[in-house]
């Protein structure tokens, strides 16, 4: 019988090296998780317990693998998303403040620039240079973050309670902080929740680039090894933290807003 | 103007890409052992690789490959986007409760993470134009939700507008009503969608390439060409190197000029 890569059949089977009996051996202990279905239930269920499986590729439980690198994504991740989200507020309050239309289409082409380039070649950079790859990471977020809160601030300017302000005789500054800068705060801080789930993604191909040995890379690494319970326990993971960081998000925008 | 110019330069690159077999010096398998990592010359103008390909002719067929399945797999995921979007606003109830709550888990799931466990699933070791398939074939069946989400906001609100509850009066049947009064406003968000997709994916490539689980070699793609700049500190001796990465800044910085007007029209 020919077996083909993928789900339920690894390289192993195409391997000359490893004898008929071995590869038995192999083919038996993946016959517990024969289908994907029965596989993702099995894996949800020990989930619930704290058993997220064994890492096949690196010898170890998923958790242990997870608790030691959840920490480093984490603080790439915390720095980024902290820097990102104040250099682009920041960015975005100076060009709205301006009102300079060159300052504008410079920060605009920046940012353009920015997100056109793939993150995974910014961790090269970030290798190369030695810097941190947080770094990257915030480098990458910040111009979404930065062209959400333009254009949030921008909608503001005709808005009507910033329009009697001023004909009350307000003060430009106050009328730029308290009449443009806070209202669009709650929608604003709603964004860093979906900036959290495009950082999370793109801590892939960055660890993978520099080398950081976080959950990115330990994704990439489970994923070209075929490593399910591994993949799985971090998509999980990722998918919970992304939930949490969007209900949070959310909940404080609901907040600000009321 | 400018959003003109974008498009005039995308459609030459596009062309150029399409023409590949004609433009293009040598095949992108083409190998010469003996040149292997030359320099630029007038046989190989930006150079051969470690296996002594032509750079410029697996640019050339790179631009084709990324240029015309990307927005192929943009094509495909509208159309899906399309579908299930409308037919949640228009049955509304269960359907579209149960729309509504597996397009917020496919939101929910990080976009590399959901890309890379599907891709993991398939062969991993798979033929060229095998993987060359699953790549964008993948890009398009998991990229739909965000799409179909505004277009079942749009579809709703055309089906409650006054017009439409005239038609209906009129006793105007459901899928004429569908077709030639729905559909022609819903045009301009279709067109958003697949604007913002092609970059999307073209950028999600490019990621899936450089960590070796996107188009596999031999085919050249935006991506795996980009891969060459692993050790990007050999920029300084070659320069040439960074042609791909130039190619795909410029092609979705011309892409984003082209649709920007585009998307302030429909917003």
């Amino acid at each position: 019988m020919r077996y083909a890569p993928g789900f339920d059949a690894d390289e192993h089977d195409l391997d000359s090296r490893l004898s008929a009996e071995t590869k038995s051996h192999l083919r038996e202990a993946r016959q517990q998780d024969a289908n994907l279905g029965r596989f993702l239930w099995n894996f949800s269920r020990k989930a619930l317990y704290g058993d997220w499986g064994y890492s096949v590729t690196l010898n170890r439980p998923v958790r242990e693998l997870v608790a030691e690198r959840g920490a480093v994504t984490a603080r790439e991740l915390g720095g980024g998303l902290l820097g990102a989200a104040s250099g682009g507020l920041a960015l975005a309050f100076l060009v709205y403040s301006s009102g300079s239309g060159t300052l504008l289409t410079m920060a605009a082409s920046m940012s353009a620039l920015l997100l056109s380039v793939p993150a995974g070649l910014l961790g090269y950079a970030a290798l190369w240079l030695r810097l941190p790859s947080g770094l990257v990471l915030g480098a990458v977020l910040l111009p979404y973050l930065f062209q959400y809160a333009t254009s949030l601030m921008e909608s503001m300017r005709h808005r009507p309670h910033l329009l009697a302000a001023r004909c009350r005789g307000v003060g430009p500054w106050r009328i730029r902080f308290a009449y443009a800068l806070a209202p669009s705060l709650p929608e604003w801080l709603a964004s860093l929740g979906a900036a959290a789930s495009l950082g999370f993604s793109l801590s892939i191909p960055i660890e993978y680039a520099s080398g950081t040995p976080g959950l990115g890379q330990l994704a990439w690494q489970a994923a070209s090894s075929r490593d399910f319970s591994t993949l799985f326990a971090l998509t999980l993971l990722s998918t919970a933290f992304v939930m949490f960081c969007s209900t949070g998000a959310d909940m404080i925008s609901g907040a600000g807003a009321n | 103007m400018l959003a003109a110019m974008a498009k005039a330069l995308l459609v030459l690159i596009l062309f150029v890409g399409v023409c590949a077999p004609f433009v293009a010096p040598h095949g992108f398998a083409e190998m010469s052992r003996d040149e292997a990592l030359s320099g630029p010359s007038r046989t190989h103008l930006l150079g051969t690789d470690e296996e002594g390909r032509d750079r410029f002719s697996r640019l050339i067929y790179g631009i084709r490959i990324s240029l015309i399945l990307a927005p192929l797999a943009a094509v495909l995921t509208t159309m899906i986007a399309v579908f299930f979007g409308a037919l949640a606003a228009r049955r509304g109830g269960l359907f579209e409760r149960a729309f509504l709550i597996f397009s917020d888990a496919l939101l929910c799931i990080p976009w590399m993470f959901l890309l890379i466990s599907v891709r993991a699933l398939l062969p991993l070791n798979a033929d060229a134009g095998v993987s060359v398939s699953i790549t964008f074939l993948l890009l398009a069946s998991l990229g739909w939700a965000g799409s179909a989400r505004v277009v079942r906001v749009r579809v709703r609100n055309l089906l409650v507008r006054d017009d439409q509850l005239w038609r209906m009066a009129s006793g105007i049947g459901d899928a004429r009503s569908l077709f030639l009064h729905v559909a022609p406003n819903l045009w301009p968000v279709i067109k958003t969608q697949f604007w913002l997709a092609v970059p999307a994916f073209i950028l999600s490539e490019s990621n899936l390439s450089m960590i070796g689980l996107g188009v596999a070699e031999p085919l050249p793609s935006l991506g795996n060409l980009i891969h060459e700049l692993e050790n990007i500190g050999a920029v300084r001796d070659a320069p040439w190197l960074l042609a791909p990465l130039l190619v795909l800044v410029l092609v979705l910085l011309l892409l984003s000029a082209a649709t920007n007007q585009k998307r302030n029209e429909t917003i």
